[in-house]
């Protein structure tokens, strides 16, 4: 099966990790990029009519394929993606403000074969997006959550509420609700407040 | 959810590989097209290079810079590769141009 012997490298350097080697961790990201280059070249090949790879949801798989169960702190499935999300959000809005302060672009995440260069017009929107999402939060969690696994973490109706431990109809429900908020706290702000 | 630090620095690591990882994909497949498709329009291989460039900088910037000399991208070879597909479309045979394109990107992807 692909990924197996890149599972036990992950396995290794973990337990390298573990002992004390403090660079093993480093080593994580040949052994995805290459999970990752294996699987985009499979979904290429069962997949002609589409051209569209989602990144979101090859790194989940990439993950999943590569990491040992018994050798890692998640406490389930929900548990890794609800944490990637956060962290996604919070590098990509670090990022985001580094770009800003330079006064460049950002750079892209989705990956899109007819048309790779796309979702970089993602990016501007990126900050604001936070800060709407950090008012939502204190207004309600729950809604900000879904949105935050939604929309950096990339998650699916079903995945976001594995991760948020509700229901699917609850998570379209706060979804549609949290939308129209942001949407019109996008508008209220303005085009000088995505830059 | 109690989380040891052991937990939050093992899931710091991992998000960073696989944002690192789907950065350089990114920036693979956009050389891919920059080398293919000679016909772009010059705004959008503007746009291309600046993605190839902004995801190369931001991954460089999640991971120490000794681990980057293994990701050096084989122009020469692409170019090669590139050179051939290019005809296809200049001939004017789009849909089979379009499907050698996907096919070449496939087989790079797939020599790991």
């Amino acid at each position: 099966m692909v990924g197996d012997s890149s599972r036990q490298d992950v396995t290794g350097l973990l337990r390298r990790w573990k002992e004390g080697d403090g660079r093993a961790l480093e080593e994580l990201m040949p052994i995805v990029y290459g999970e990752l280059r294996r699987l985009a070249a499979h979904y290429l090949q069962i997949e002609r009519s589409g051209h569209t790879l989602q990144p979101t949801a090859l790194v989940h798989e990439a993950y999943l394929r590569l990491v040992d169960q018994k050798n890692v702190a998640w406490q389930n499935r929900a548990h890794f993606f609800g944490i990637a999300a956060q962290m996604m959000r919070r590098i990509l809005v670090d990022h985001a403000r580094r770009r800003a302060a330079q006064k460049r672009d950002a750079a892209a995440y989705r990956l899109d074969l007819e048309d790779p260069g796309r979702p970089a017009d993602r990016e501007p929107e990126l900050l604001a997006v936070h800060e709407a999402l950090t008012e939502l939060e204190r207004l309600d969690a729950r809604q900000a959550r879904i949105v935050e696994l939604r929309f950096f973490g990339g998650l699916s109706v079903e995945e976001t509420a594995e991760a948020a431990g509700v229901s699917t109809a609850t998570v379209k429900r706060e979804w549609r609700t949290a939308r129209a908020w942001l949407r019109r706290e996008l508008d209220t702000a303005g085009p000088n407040a995505r830059a | 959810m109690k989380w040891s630090k052991t937990s939050h620095e093992t899931s710091l690591a991992w998000v960073r590989a696989l944002r690192a990882a789907a950065l350089l994909l990114n920036r693979e497949v956009c050389r891919h097209v920059l080398a293919c498709r000679a016909d772009l329009p010059a705004a959008q291989r503007l746009r291309l290079e600046r993605v190839c460039r902004c995801a190369w900088e931001e991954a460089s910037s999640l991971y120490s810079p000794e681990i980057w000399e293994r990701f050096e991208i084989d122009e020469v070879e692409i170019q090669r590769r590139a050179t051939g597909l290019a005809r296809l479309r200049m001939a004017g045979r789009l849909a089979e141009a379009r499907q050698a394109e996907q096919e070449a990107l496939r087989r790079s992807l797939s020599a790991a």
